[in-house]
Protein backbone atom coordinates (compact mmCIF):
# COMPACT_ATOMS: atom_id res chain seq x y z
CA UNK A 1 0.00 0.00 0.00
CA UNK A 2 1.10 3.54 -0.61
CA UNK A 3 -0.10 6.49 1.43
CA UNK A 4 0.55 9.99 0.17
CA UNK A 5 -0.08 13.17 2.11
CA UNK A 6 -0.99 16.43 0.42
CA UNK A 7 1.81 18.95 0.24
CA UNK A 8 1.39 22.07 2.26
CA UNK A 9 -1.51 20.80 4.31
CA UNK A 10 -0.84 19.90 7.91
CA UNK A 11 2.65 18.72 6.97
CA UNK A 12 4.07 21.05 9.60
CA UNK A 13 2.21 22.61 12.52
CA UNK A 14 2.53 26.15 11.21
CA UNK A 15 0.79 25.08 7.98
CA UNK A 16 -2.43 24.44 9.84
CA UNK A 17 -4.71 27.32 8.94
CA UNK A 18 -2.28 29.98 10.12
CA UNK A 19 -3.20 33.55 11.00
CA UNK A 20 -1.06 36.45 12.18
CA UNK A 21 -1.10 37.64 15.76
CA UNK A 22 -0.08 41.30 15.90
CA UNK A 23 -1.17 43.67 18.63
CA UNK A 24 0.45 46.59 20.37
CA UNK A 25 0.26 50.28 21.03
CA UNK A 26 1.89 53.31 22.61
CA UNK A 27 0.83 54.35 26.09
CA UNK A 28 1.51 57.46 28.14
CA UNK A 29 0.22 57.45 31.68
CA UNK A 30 0.59 60.02 34.47
CA UNK A 31 0.89 59.32 38.18
CA UNK A 32 -2.26 57.89 39.71
CA UNK A 33 -3.72 56.86 36.39
CA UNK A 34 -5.44 53.54 35.93
CA UNK A 35 -3.60 50.41 34.87
CA UNK A 36 -3.37 50.07 31.11
CA UNK A 37 -2.88 46.96 29.00
CA UNK A 38 -0.38 47.13 26.20
CA UNK A 39 -1.37 43.57 25.21
CA UNK A 40 -4.12 41.22 26.37
CA UNK A 41 -4.13 38.12 24.18
CA UNK A 42 -5.78 34.74 24.78
CA UNK A 43 -5.32 31.78 22.42
CA UNK A 44 -8.77 30.78 21.06
CA UNK A 45 -10.20 27.27 21.46
CA UNK A 46 -8.64 24.59 19.24
CA UNK A 47 -5.70 26.84 18.35
CA UNK A 48 -2.07 27.22 19.34
CA UNK A 49 0.21 30.20 19.02
CA UNK A 50 3.90 30.84 18.57
CA UNK A 51 4.53 34.48 19.47
CA UNK A 52 7.10 36.99 20.67
CA UNK A 53 6.49 39.90 23.04
CA UNK A 54 8.70 42.93 23.61
CA UNK A 55 8.37 46.50 24.79
CA UNK A 56 10.32 49.60 25.67
CA UNK A 57 9.57 52.01 28.48
CA UNK A 58 10.68 55.54 29.33
CA UNK A 59 10.16 57.93 32.21
CA UNK A 60 8.57 60.99 30.58
CA UNK A 61 8.23 63.00 33.80
CA UNK A 62 10.50 62.27 36.77
CA UNK A 63 8.82 60.13 39.40
CA UNK A 64 7.98 61.64 42.78
CA UNK A 65 9.35 60.61 46.16
CA UNK A 66 6.50 58.15 46.71
CA UNK A 67 5.84 57.04 43.16
CA UNK A 68 7.00 53.81 41.51
CA UNK A 69 6.00 52.50 38.10
CA UNK A 70 6.19 49.17 36.42
CA UNK A 71 5.37 47.41 33.19
CA UNK A 72 4.76 43.72 33.76
CA UNK A 73 4.27 40.74 31.45
CA UNK A 74 2.07 38.07 33.02
CA UNK A 75 1.58 34.68 31.43
CA UNK A 76 -1.42 32.69 32.66
CA UNK A 77 -1.59 29.10 31.40
CA UNK A 78 -5.10 27.75 30.84
CA UNK A 79 -6.30 26.61 34.25
CA UNK A 80 -3.10 27.67 36.01
CA UNK A 81 -1.76 30.59 37.99
CA UNK A 82 -0.30 33.75 36.50
CA UNK A 83 3.47 33.82 36.08
CA UNK A 84 5.47 37.01 35.92
CA UNK A 85 7.74 36.78 32.88
CA UNK A 86 9.46 40.14 33.09
CA UNK A 87 9.02 43.48 34.85
CA UNK A 88 10.34 46.91 33.96
CA UNK A 89 10.47 48.49 37.41
CA UNK A 90 11.13 52.18 38.07
CA UNK A 91 11.69 53.11 41.70
CA UNK A 92 10.93 56.38 43.45
CA UNK A 93 12.60 59.57 42.19
CA UNK A 94 13.50 57.89 38.87
CA UNK A 95 14.92 60.61 36.63
CA UNK A 96 13.46 61.92 33.40
CA UNK A 97 14.70 59.88 30.48
CA UNK A 98 15.29 56.66 32.40
CA UNK A 99 14.67 53.65 30.15
CA UNK A 100 14.16 49.94 30.26
CA UNK A 101 13.72 47.62 27.30
CA UNK A 102 12.39 44.14 27.82
CA UNK A 103 14.08 41.20 26.14
CA UNK A 104 12.34 39.60 23.23
CA UNK A 105 10.36 36.81 24.91
CA UNK A 106 9.34 33.79 22.84
CA UNK A 107 6.12 32.07 23.91
CA UNK A 108 4.59 28.82 22.69
CA UNK A 109 0.98 28.96 23.85
CA UNK A 110 -1.94 26.54 23.86
CA UNK A 111 -5.69 27.17 23.78
CA UNK A 112 -6.83 29.31 26.70
CA UNK A 113 -3.36 30.57 27.62
CA UNK A 114 -3.27 34.32 28.20
CA UNK A 115 -0.53 36.93 28.03
CA UNK A 116 -0.89 40.50 29.27
CA UNK A 117 1.54 43.38 29.35
CA UNK A 118 0.26 45.88 31.89
CA UNK A 119 1.43 49.37 32.78
CA UNK A 120 1.02 50.63 36.35
CA UNK A 121 2.07 53.89 37.97
CA UNK A 122 1.43 54.90 41.58
CA UNK A 123 -0.21 58.12 42.63
CA UNK A 124 2.07 61.07 43.30
CA UNK A 125 4.12 62.65 40.57
CA UNK A 126 5.60 61.56 37.25
CA UNK A 127 4.63 59.92 33.99
CA UNK A 128 5.74 56.87 32.04
CA UNK A 129 5.66 55.98 28.37
CA UNK A 130 5.47 52.45 27.03
CA UNK A 131 5.53 51.03 23.49
CA UNK A 132 5.54 47.47 22.22
CA UNK A 133 3.32 44.47 21.78
CA UNK A 134 2.98 40.94 20.55
CA UNK A 135 3.68 39.40 17.16
CA UNK A 136 3.54 35.84 15.91
CA UNK A 137 1.43 33.14 14.32
CA UNK A 138 -1.65 31.24 15.45
CA UNK A 139 -2.57 27.84 14.00
CA UNK A 140 -4.90 24.87 14.44
CA UNK A 141 -4.08 22.62 17.36
CA UNK B 1 4.79 -13.92 -43.77
CA UNK B 2 1.56 -12.79 -42.14
CA UNK B 3 0.55 -9.24 -41.45
CA UNK B 4 0.73 -8.19 -37.77
CA UNK B 5 -2.56 -8.01 -35.89
CA UNK B 6 -3.70 -4.43 -35.81
CA UNK B 7 -4.21 -2.67 -32.47
CA UNK B 8 -6.78 0.09 -32.69
CA UNK B 9 -7.59 0.69 -29.07
CA UNK B 10 -6.07 0.62 -25.62
CA UNK B 11 -8.15 -2.49 -25.03
CA UNK B 12 -6.39 -4.19 -27.97
CA UNK B 13 -3.03 -3.31 -26.43
CA UNK B 14 -4.09 -4.59 -23.00
CA UNK B 15 -5.24 -7.84 -24.55
CA UNK B 16 -1.92 -8.24 -26.34
CA UNK B 17 0.24 -7.48 -23.32
CA UNK B 18 -1.74 -9.06 -20.47
CA UNK B 19 -4.09 -11.43 -22.20
CA UNK B 20 -7.03 -9.72 -20.52
CA UNK B 21 -8.40 -6.18 -20.65
CA UNK B 22 -9.05 -4.13 -17.55
CA UNK B 23 -11.03 -0.94 -17.12
CA UNK B 24 -11.58 1.81 -14.56
CA UNK B 25 -14.64 2.13 -12.33
CA UNK B 26 -15.33 5.24 -10.27
CA UNK B 27 -17.06 5.52 -6.89
CA UNK B 28 -19.01 2.28 -7.21
CA UNK B 29 -20.01 2.25 -3.54
CA UNK B 30 -20.17 5.85 -2.37
CA UNK B 31 -19.11 9.40 -3.19
CA UNK B 32 -19.11 10.77 0.36
CA UNK B 33 -17.70 9.00 3.40
CA UNK B 34 -20.20 9.32 6.27
CA UNK B 35 -19.52 9.51 9.99
CA UNK B 36 -20.29 5.82 10.49
CA UNK B 37 -18.16 2.93 9.26
CA UNK B 38 -19.37 2.19 5.71
CA UNK B 39 -18.25 -0.09 2.88
CA UNK B 40 -16.20 1.80 0.31
CA UNK B 41 -14.84 -1.16 -1.73
CA UNK B 42 -16.85 -4.34 -2.12
CA UNK B 43 -15.14 -7.70 -2.14
CA UNK B 44 -14.29 -8.24 -5.81
CA UNK B 45 -11.65 -10.69 -7.09
CA UNK B 46 -11.56 -8.88 -10.43
CA UNK B 47 -10.19 -5.72 -8.79
CA UNK B 48 -6.43 -5.50 -9.35
CA UNK B 49 -5.76 -1.97 -8.06
CA UNK B 50 -7.45 0.98 -6.45
CA UNK B 51 -6.79 4.58 -5.59
CA UNK B 52 -8.72 6.52 -2.98
CA UNK B 53 -8.33 10.32 -2.82
CA UNK B 54 -9.71 12.34 0.07
CA UNK B 55 -11.14 15.52 -1.49
CA UNK B 56 -12.73 16.68 1.74
CA UNK B 57 -11.64 18.95 4.55
CA UNK B 58 -11.58 16.15 7.13
CA UNK B 59 -9.39 13.12 7.60
CA UNK B 60 -10.79 9.74 6.59
CA UNK B 61 -9.99 6.36 8.13
CA UNK B 62 -9.73 3.50 5.62
CA UNK B 63 -10.06 -0.03 6.98
CA UNK B 64 -9.11 -3.27 5.23
CA UNK B 65 -11.71 -5.59 6.72
CA UNK B 66 -9.64 -8.73 6.24
CA UNK B 67 -7.79 -7.98 9.49
CA UNK B 68 -8.76 -9.43 12.84
CA UNK B 69 -10.17 -7.35 15.70
CA UNK B 70 -9.49 -4.69 16.74
CA UNK B 71 -9.51 -3.20 13.28
CA UNK B 72 -7.03 -0.45 12.44
CA UNK B 73 -6.97 1.98 9.58
CA UNK B 74 -4.93 3.87 7.06
CA UNK B 75 -5.58 7.63 7.26
CA UNK B 76 -5.76 9.51 3.97
CA UNK B 77 -5.36 13.09 5.18
CA UNK B 78 -7.78 15.93 4.49
CA UNK B 79 -7.45 18.03 1.34
CA UNK B 80 -5.86 15.48 -0.98
CA UNK B 81 -4.48 12.54 0.94
CA UNK B 82 -4.19 9.37 -1.15
CA UNK B 83 -4.10 5.64 -0.41
CA UNK B 84 -3.39 3.32 -3.31
CA UNK B 85 -2.61 -0.34 -3.78
CA UNK B 86 -2.14 -2.87 -6.54
CA UNK B 87 -2.17 -6.65 -6.75
CA UNK B 88 1.50 -6.78 -7.73
CA UNK B 89 2.58 -5.29 -4.39
CA UNK B 90 -0.25 -6.30 -2.09
CA UNK B 91 -1.73 -9.48 -3.53
CA UNK B 92 -5.26 -10.49 -2.54
CA UNK B 93 -5.57 -7.67 -0.01
CA UNK B 94 -6.64 -5.53 -2.96
CA UNK B 95 -9.67 -7.67 -3.76
CA UNK B 96 -11.00 -7.85 -0.19
CA UNK B 97 -13.70 -5.64 1.27
CA UNK B 98 -12.70 -2.22 2.64
CA UNK B 99 -14.65 0.23 4.77
CA UNK B 100 -14.21 3.90 5.58
CA UNK B 101 -15.11 6.31 8.33
CA UNK B 102 -15.15 10.12 8.14
CA UNK B 103 -13.68 12.26 10.92
CA UNK B 104 -16.51 14.81 10.68
CA UNK B 105 -19.25 15.71 8.22
CA UNK B 106 -19.67 13.56 5.05
CA UNK B 107 -16.35 13.76 3.24
CA UNK B 108 -16.19 13.67 -0.58
CA UNK B 109 -13.81 11.08 -2.00
CA UNK B 110 -12.67 9.80 -5.35
CA UNK B 111 -12.50 6.02 -5.44
CA UNK B 112 -10.97 4.58 -8.59
CA UNK B 113 -10.87 0.81 -9.05
CA UNK B 114 -9.14 -1.04 -11.85
CA UNK B 115 -11.15 -4.12 -12.76
CA UNK B 116 -10.47 -7.06 -15.02
CA UNK B 117 -13.02 -7.27 -17.80
CA UNK B 118 -14.58 -10.69 -17.59
CA UNK B 119 -14.47 -12.61 -20.83
CA UNK B 120 -17.78 -12.90 -22.57
CA UNK B 121 -18.36 -15.76 -24.95
CA UNK B 122 -18.44 -14.39 -28.46
CA UNK B 123 -16.75 -11.17 -27.52
CA UNK B 124 -14.55 -9.81 -30.25
CA UNK B 125 -12.50 -7.46 -28.10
Amino acid sequence: MRVVYPTGTRSTPLDRNPSTVASGTFLNQGAGGSNLNLVNYTVPANRRADVVIQWSSLIGVALGAATTANITANFTPNGGAAQNLYESLFLVNQALGSRDNSPSIHLQMKAGDNITITLHIDAGAGAIQNAGGIQGVEYDA
Amino acid sequence: MTAPEPAHTIRDLLNKRFGVPFYPAFNRELVNVPLGLTRILRQDPSRIAFIMVNDGANDVALYPLAQGAPIRSFVPAANGGVVSGSWEEDGELISTEWAALGAATPTPVLVLETLIQKYLEGSTS
